[in-house]
């Protein structure tokens, strides 16, 4: 199995300065193992940190202790040592992450935004991927011209779901992707996931029911059972 | 992946009398990167931003720049004649004041062609047809082209600033709140210029600005500036998502929510 | 008329004053083009009537030279007849009005028609001896410039020229390149004297009293008009000849003649035109 993602030990908790500095501890001594092709659900009650997890792989939150291993051309990096241009390379070629919100510049197309990733492979062929990304995901062609601000939240997240799969990347990071849509475009959207899956992503992902996460995940990671007892 | 950086700035300390404006400055900026440098105002910014292309002199520290040819130099072993060529070829300064960085005395296409006059372009129609080749890509009619700037509104002059600053292809772009004082439509309008501009052009950036939601959209990275301190450096989506300085909480936390 | 009795040194100034100018005027034969600082002095007349041109020329006067002064051309406006008398009195000097028998002649805004020669020298009063002041007024900034020979700014001016008007509109105190070096004003005489400056035999030499500038062109410069590729520099053509003395190619000052709006063009260079009338006669005769 080829491993692409090793986590160990990891310790996270935030410090509140502007609220006298409250120490508010998320996870401590979290393990994890992740290779292509497997999926793997993070559970556990809401408050346990599953974004933050996410976050922390993704590079953008910091965490306290402990390694968190990406595999990047056949060698082991350490995000929290990740120097912000090494992370930038890292995400480019290793880590595809879809969060709950879609945050563009007012004014840019729909289009743009989702071929925005994958422009190395020249405007029309990026467009095309595109729009075949969003037809799939019934966004209607008469929207893909528009900025996506003013779509319902459903359309949002659909786009952002297209602009993160516009380019598979070995490890894939999902934050509730199917959270706010309906039955037939949640439908559209685990059946990406697992095509992702079976093209070799390893998956790790924050579903908001048990029904999604059982149609695409082969394992899972309860972070009830790293929380520090109290 | 280049591997020399475009800037590199070591130690820069600059003082107004007692007060420090920048304390011990050391970054790197890369090729294509957009680097966002955020704080209240009086925190340092807009001198660091002059210090970096000469405009002020700082008291110690170096700043290295990697020109276009050759080899990276400081901006000490430079001399003035090659500093203030950088300055209208390689490197733009965009004045958070469009009156600052414009000529109000002549038209905008003037404006437009006075850095391509300066490195010696001598063809009238030539001239006039790269000004209104930028005119289109900064979205202004192009039939303003011999209009005064002070016809044009501010967002209009905003935009023609970055035209003449930007005409010369440089590599480095210093930007001082270039959005601030536009109303948030015009605003919009030049995020999205900027950031096809760094893109297609691959632009390397520094930006100042005191908006948290403009340095999210166009910086890859970000400095937080406090009294002239650097107190946390780092990707955007960090800082902004998981500040660690009590007063990157702070900054973070007082934005206000639509 | 007795010089010394008058109670003025020779040719008004002090011989230091003398010498200070000349220093000047050496430093500015030597990098032609150059605005060289000078103290100016103080003049018995005002600003703006010639006070650098005076100086200059009161520090090149030799008891033996004759002088020629010519405003617009003519040898008998206010500004010209007065300075020759002020040479006259203080240095006791011969004048003229005919050109080619002067040695010096002191000009405000044209260089005469006929060609200069080796021995004689070309005195300018300049108002405003720096091009680059209509859009960069700082001179600290304007010095600098000219150090690292910054001169697109020139070229802005020309470019706002055409597109205001379709063509550079500049039509006296045209720009200058000399030697490929310095740019510099070459005072307001018309662009039409411009081509004259360039390889010229005779010494040039440029005084601005109040700005306290002095600079230089020495004989044989190369002088070039700045222009565009495609909008060459050119000088004013008129289609009528002179209406006194019928010649064509001169420069030629538009005079009103009644209230009805009668004209003529005649030439500006009043000695030449002259001396084209007693040419035409003897021809006849």
């Amino acid at each position: 199995m080829n491993q692409i993602l090793r986590i160990n030990d990891l310790c996270k908790s935030f410090v509140l300065h502007t609220q006298g500095g409250t120490k508010i501890d998320v996870f401590s001594d979290l393990n994890l193992e992740l290779s292509g092709g497997e999926a793997i659900a993070i559970t556990g009650p809401s408050g346990m940190g599953k974004s933050s997890l996410l976050k922390i792989i993704y590079g953008s939150y910091k965490s306290d202790s402990g390694e968190v291993l990406v595999k990047h051309q056949d060698e082991w990096c350490n995000i929290p040592d990740c120097s912000p241009r090494e992370m930038i390379a890292l995400r480019e070629a290793e880590i595809g992450y879809v969060s709950q919100f879609l945050r563009v510049i007012p004014r840019v197309s729909t289009l743009d935004i989702v071929a925005e990733p994958i422009l190395h492979l020249g405007k029309l062929d990026a467009e095309k991927r595109a729009g075949e990304l969003l037809e799939r995901l019934n966004i209607p062609q008469n929207l893909w011209q528009l900025s996506p601000t003013t779509f319902s939240g459903g359309e949002q997240q659909r786009v952002n779901i297209a602009r993160g799969f516009a380019k598979i990347r070995p490890l894939l990071l999902l934050d509730e992707p199917t959270a706010s849509l309906d039955a037939i475009n949640r439908a559209v959207v685990l059946d990406m996931i697992n095509e992702a899956r079976l093209e070799g992503s390893a998956i790790l992902g924050v579903y908001h029911n048990i029904e999604d996460r059982e149609k695409v995940s082969s394992g899972e990671c309860n972070l009830a059972n790293f929380r520090e007892a109290a | 992946m280049t591997d020399i950086p475009v800037l590199e700035v070591e130690g820069l300390n600059k003082a107004y009398g007692s007060i420090a404006a920048c304390r011990d400055i050391s970054f790197e900026l890369w090729p294509g990167e957009v680097l966002g440098i955020v704080g209240e105002s009086g925190s340092g910014k807009t001198t660091l931003l002059k210090c970096l292309n000469g405009l002020i002199e700082a008291d110690s520290g170096s700043v290295s720049y990697l020109p276009a040819s050759g080899e990276a130099k400081t901006l000490d072993a430079m001399s003035e004649a090659e500093q203030r060529y950088l300055s209208r070829t390689e490197w733009a300064y965009v004045h958070q004041h469009p009156r600052d960085g414009l000529r109000m005395g002549v038209s905008a296409g003037a404006n437009i062609g006075e850095r391509l006059m300066s490195v010696g372009a001598r063809h009238y129609g030539n001239i006039r047809e790269q000004a209104i080749e930028w005119l289109e890509k900064v979205e202004i009619d192009p039939s303003r082209i011999d209009d005064l700037p002070h016809t044009f509104s501010g967002g209009m002059q905003q935009r023609l600033q970055i035209a003449r600053n930007l005409v010369t292809a440089p590599r480095l772009v210093l930007m001082d709140e270039p959005t601030g004082g536009l109303d948030v439509s015009v605003q919009a309008r030049l995020l999205d210029l900027i950031r096809s501009l760094v893109r297609d052009l691959d632009l390397s950036v520094i930006l100042v600005t005191h908006d948290l939601a403009v340095a999210r959209l166009l910086s890859t990275r970000l400095m937080v500036m406090q009294r002239g301190e650097v107190i946390e450096q780092g990707l955007t989506d960090q800082i902004l998502d998981d500040p660690q300085a009590a007063y990157s909480q702070l900054l973070v936390s007082s934005v206000l929510q639509v | 008329m007795n010089v010394s009795s008058t109670g003025y040194n020779f040719a008004y100034l002090n011989e230091q004053t003398k010498r200070m100018i000349r220093r000047a005027l050496l430093k500015a034969v030597a990098i032609p083009g150059y605005q060289v600082p000078f103290a100016s002095r103080e003049m018995p007349m005002p600003y703006g009537w010639g006070t650098g041109g005076v100086q200059v020329t009161a520090s090149i006067l030799k008891p033996d030279d004759v002088l020629k002064v010519i405003d617009q051309g003519a040898d008998d406006t206010t500004n010209a007849v007065s300075i020759r008398d002020f040479f006259k009195k203080t240095a006791g000097i011969a004048t003229t009005e005919v050109t080619k028998d002067a040695t010096i002649i002191q000009t405000r805004h044209r260089i005469p028609e006929r060609e200069l020669e080796a021995n004689q020298i070309l005195v300018f009063q300049v108002p405003i001896p720096e091009p680059l002041r209509f859009l960069e007024p700082r001179e600290t900034e304007t010095r600098k410039m000219h150090a690292l020979e910054e001169y697109g700014l020139m070229h802005v001016k020309l470019y706002e020229d055409i597109s205001r008007n379709g063509q550079i509109a500049t039509t006296y105190a045209y720009p200058v390149l000399v030697e490929d070096r310095y740019v510099m004003d070459p005072s307001p005489v018309p662009k039409f004297d411009n081509p004259k400056m360039h390889e010229m035999a005779a010494l040039q030499l440029f005084g601005a009293g109040r700005e306290m500038r002095i600079y230089a062109l020495p004989p044989f410069t190369r002088v070039k008009s700045l222009d565009f590729e495609d909008h060459p520099f050119e000088v004013q053509k008129w289609d009528e000849p002179c209406a006194i003395c019928g010649t064509i190619g001169s420069y030629l000052d538009e005079v009103i003649l009644d209230n009805s709006g009668n004209r003529m063009f005649c030439c500006s260079d009043t000695d030449h035109c002259r001396s084209e009338l007693e040419n035409a006669a003897e021809a006849a005769q």
